[in-house]
């Protein structure tokens, strides 16, 4: 794209076609990551509040909770901005948008599916895929808008919504990052070698994003899912490792062993089992990573 | 955007009130189990049943297991819980009391210039379609005798989705979305030079080479051509879709009111630069008539009354107003054409591009479309461009004619009717020998069931291929749209899919008639065409041809097509109409539903106007 002349007679009035050079679009990427990874990891610290804010002993958790409640959603407002600014200039916007909007709402399809199933997420297959094919920003802005719809169509809203929707934005960056990372280690590869390894990795991702996912949704919530009273509550201003033994207690018993369990099954199957012709159908939509 | 406008509620007003409520409820619960499961409820009172505590070593040494339970004990966990499950209610009914969907929808600009925002209203628009097209390919799926995988499951569907959402981006691309607002000043005296332009695919094939023409303002010029000869990616380039949304690289110089189009894609000219395109309800937008009518100004930010205001009377100019309350979903194919003709002029534009308008109209709705583009040309001063191969009904209206033709363009008379049977020179049909041919049974003449679009033809076609929704054996139907057939992602793939469940089905010996599907495919299609192409690739005709030929493979009794001439221009037609001709000469029965009069009388068939005693014929 390297086209820059634009007519004299009407230069004046339309803004200038092509891409900014090279480098500033390098820098304007550096940028958007930079603020990108600024925002999530403010928001990994909300969800991780109960480890993170040394309360002082004797107040009630319900104060960091609360705050925390209500800077999530503003951080996932700035995260969704920020990933935004690049898809607005972009010659595909549309496209993108489109796409977005279409895998969004069979992401929503799906839940209905899975909720119905319980808990045989075919989201996160559909996530893995859209970010793998599209690229960490389309991956991400997958989650946030399928959470989002999902949310809108069926009712389900309340405060865990913003928390939902930045879990399953990770997942769907994570699998852009990774396929971006294993695309570069297998450069040299023969096409056959590079498919395959493109979807061990991912498999393996899968499993990893499922446990994850589980884990980072119970952390912010378990403090009031348990209570005060239980031999695995949480204790304001008790150390960190008593906290974090009460937690893994109880997101062992809650999902990690049955929810996050039947969710990696899931995903791992469905993408050996769809992921290839759901990867060759995305590819044929003409738009660049 | 109005209140007719948006879109309707999908679920009822105090759903979520009504969910916050379950949810809150498992939470209490919730609460009182671990309560119980992690130390007990200690307290006075009552002692309920419990088991003995349990304590556990090492990194979990402050956790222990169960204890005393009391009434008391549980009755002050429930206390406890209570704030946050009112909590929880209290976000039902706000949710409940405001209806955020709404409050997206009426965003200024559609979705506030944002593209997640956006990308929500779109799917909130998409989710019932969704819904409607899996259920479409599911029966789909029914007609074909090969063994479904997974994946054969899942491709259909995301060919669908991909093909709806670049018709989409392309839709909105062109009502100027995402546009920074910058409003262009064409230059009326020159509509459209293009000058030495070249179009080629990414993958290097040169679609159009040489293309120097230009338009005089105010007059309708016809482009006709071959199927696949480029039209389409013609158009498009026009319009500032085939770099944007196509990948097609483009040389050369093409201005569009003097705007030169390389490098700037369909939102730059949206102000004055309308596309329609061939399928026009891919690309429909909104959840209503109104709103898909009234989708360009509102992308433009115009006020919702002000919006109102030009639909309603563009609405009544066209003569759909009686529509615009309509789901956009439930329009027949006249009133989908109108409809988006409507939302492309409702924008003001002085150059207006159509992609065969009257593809699938029948008489009647031609008759009304071709109306409506004469009174366009004659009451206002807009340049057409119409690429359409049924050019009957704009005689007299249109003043030039380009004509397409070994990959270049050229103007020619408009009277003459350009020898589109001989021109050209794609690969044309194998003649097929009848005594080495595929059946060697009574000839038996095609049957057209002929009549007006939605008098129930589709309909009694898929009860005969599917009666009690099970396939009928020596009956197969190739549907209207031939590419919810394909599961795989080559030609060469779907054949062997299909050799492989014939070859279960039959001793080796007696495998169909001794030909493999890609046998079939060859002498129907022609030996040029290229295996490896993904089927959704194909043209349409070559769409429909493959899916003849899959559903050939088994040699059945009865073949019947939906809409065969849908796409295909008048030497497509020719070919296929010599495919059937063959087929019928080798003991298949052929049985084609269709509108077009004149197809019929080129097959040579006997003719039925539809009418409800139609299996009497079959069984015969």
């Amino acid at each position: 794209m390297t086209r820059l002349q634009t007519p004299t007679d009407v230069a004046t009035t339309i803004p200038p076609p092509v891409h900014a050079p090279a480098r500033d679009r390098r820098r304007g990427r550096l940028a958007t990551a930079l603020l990108f990874a600024t925002v999530s990891l403010a928001a990994l610290a909300c969800f991780a509040w109960p480890l993170v804010i040394p309360a002082s002993s004797g107040q009630s958790p319900v104060v960091p909770a609360v705050l925390v409640c209500l800077v999530v959603p503003v951080l996932a407002v700035v995260a969704v901005i920020v990933a935004d600014r690049g898809v607005v200039g972009s010659p595909n916007a549309a496209t993108f948008v489109a796409m977005l909007g279409l895998l969004a709402a069979a992401g929503t399809l799906a839940r209905l599916f899975a909720s119905a199933a319980g808990g045989v997420e075919a989201i996160f297959i559909i996530l893995i895929i859209g970010g793998a094919a599209f690229g960490p920003r389309f991956g991400f802005l997958l989650g946030m808008v399928t959470i989002g719809v999902s949310a809108l169509a069926w009712g389900m809203v309340g405060p865990w919504v913003p928390f939902q929707m930045f879990a399953t934005a990770w997942v769907g960056a994570g699998a852009g990052l990774v396929s971006l990372a294993i695309r570069r280690v297998t450069r040299r590869a023969t096409a056959r070698q590079r498919r395959w390894s493109e979807f061990a990795t991912l498999s393996v991702y899968g499993i990893v994003a499922a446990y994850l996912y589980g884990a980072l949704l119970n952390l912010w919530f378990w403090p009031f899912a348990v209570g005060g009273e239980t031999s695995i509550s949480y204790e304001a201003g008790a150390a960190v490792g008593l906290n974090l033994s009460h937690f893994v207690v109880y997101t062992l018993v809650t999902s990690t062993l049955t929810w996050d369990t039947v969710r990696a099954a899931t995903t791992v199957v469905g993408l050996i089992v769809m992921g290839p012709a759901l990867m060759a159908g995305l590819r044929r939509a003409k738009l660049g990573r | 955007m109005s209140d007719r406008a948006a879109p309707s509620r999908q679920i009822g007003r105090w759903r979520p009130l009504w969910l916050s409520l379950w949810v809150s409820l498992a939470f209490v619960a919730g609460r009182i189990v671990f309560r119980v499961v992690f130390g007990g409820a200690p307290g006075e009172g009552w002692l309920l049943p419990s088991l003995p505590r349990v304590d556990l070593g090492g990194f979990f040494s402050s956790v222990n297991l169960f204890g005393p339970v009391t009434l008391d004990g549980l009755a002050r966990t429930v206390v406890a819980a209570l704030p946050i499950a009112a909590l929880i209610v209290a976000s039902g009914l706000l949710f409940s009391l405001i209806d955020v969907r709404r409050l997206i929808v009426r965003t200024r600009r559609w979705g506030g210039g944002s593209a997640s925002l956006a990308a929500v209203l779109i799917a909130l628009a998409v989710l019932p379609e969704l819904r409607l097209t899996g259920q479409r390919l599911a029966r789909a799926r029914r007609l074909r005798s090969v063994r479904h995988t997974f994946t054969g499951v899942i491709a259909p569907l995301v060919g669908v989705t991909v093909e709806r959402a670049t018709a989409l981006g392309a839709s909105l691309e062109s009502r100027g979305f995402m546009n920074a607002s910058v409003d262009i000043e064409p230059q009326c005296a020159a509509p459209v030079i293009a000058d030495d332009v070249c179009l080629r695919t990414a993958n290097g094939r040169t679609v159009l080479d040489d293309v120097t023409f230009s338009l005089v303002p105010g007059t309708v010029t016809l482009l006709t051509g071959d199927t696949g000869s480029g039209k389409t990616t013609l158009l498009r380039a026009l319009a500032g879709l085939a770099e944007s949304v196509d990948r097609i690289d483009m040389t050369g110089s093409m201005r569009v009111g003097g705007v030169e189009r390389q490098g700037r894609s369909a939102r730059v000219t949206a102000n004055f630069v309308a596309y329609v395109p061939q399928d026009v309800r891919a690309g429909f937008v909104g959840v209503t008539v109104a709103e898909e009518v009234g989708m360009t100004l509102t992308l433009r930010g115009e006020h919702r009354y002000q919006v109102d205001a030009r639909v309603s009377v563009m609405a009544r100019d066209m003569g759909i107003g009686h529509l615009l309350d309509r789901p956009i979903t439930d329009l027949s194919a006249g009133e989908a054409t109108r409809v988006s003709l409507a939302a492309a002029l409702i924008g003001l534009p002085s150059v207006l591009l159509i992609d065969e308008p009257f593809a699938d109209l029948d008489d009647n709705a031609l008759a009304l479309v071709s109306a409506t583009l004469r009174d366009l040309a004659t009451r206002t001063g807009i340049t057409l461009l119409i690429a359409e191969h049924r050019t009957a009904p704009l005689a007299g209206l249109a003043s030039t004619r380009l004509h397409i033709s070994h990959g270049t363009v050229r103007a020619v008379d408009v009277a003459s009717d350009v020898d589109i049977s001989t021109s050209g020179s794609r690969s044309p049909l194998r003649d097929g020998n009848p005594d080495t041919g595929i059946f060697n049974e009574t000839f038996s003449r095609p049957v057209a069931l002929v009549g007006p679009n939605g008098s129930g033809k589709t309909t009694r076609l898929w009860r005969l291929a599917l009666p009690a929704g099970k396939r009928a054996t020596g009956i197969r139907l190739v549907p209207e749209n031939p590419r919810d057939l394909f599961t795989r992602e080559s030609v060469a793939e779907e054949c062997r899919a299909q050799d492989r469940q014939h070859r279960r089905r039959l001793p080796a010996p007696h495998v169909g008639y001794g030909k493999s599907s890609r046998d079939v495919v060859y002498e129907i299609l022609g030996d040029t065409i290229d295996l490896n192409v993904h089927p959704r690739d194909l043209s349409t005709g070559q769409q429909r041809a493959l899916a003849i030929a899959l559903q050939l493979h088994e040699r059945p009794r009865t073949l019947l097509i939906d809409e065969p001439t849908r796409g295909l221009d008048r030497r497509a037609c020719g070919e296929l109409a010599r495919v059937l001709e063959r087929i019928s000469l080798q003991g298949t029965r052929v049985i084609v539903a269709t509108h077009d009069q004149s197809f019929a009388t080129l097959i040579n068939a006997r003719v039925l106007t539809h009418a409800p005693r139609l299996e009497a014929v079959v069984s015969s």
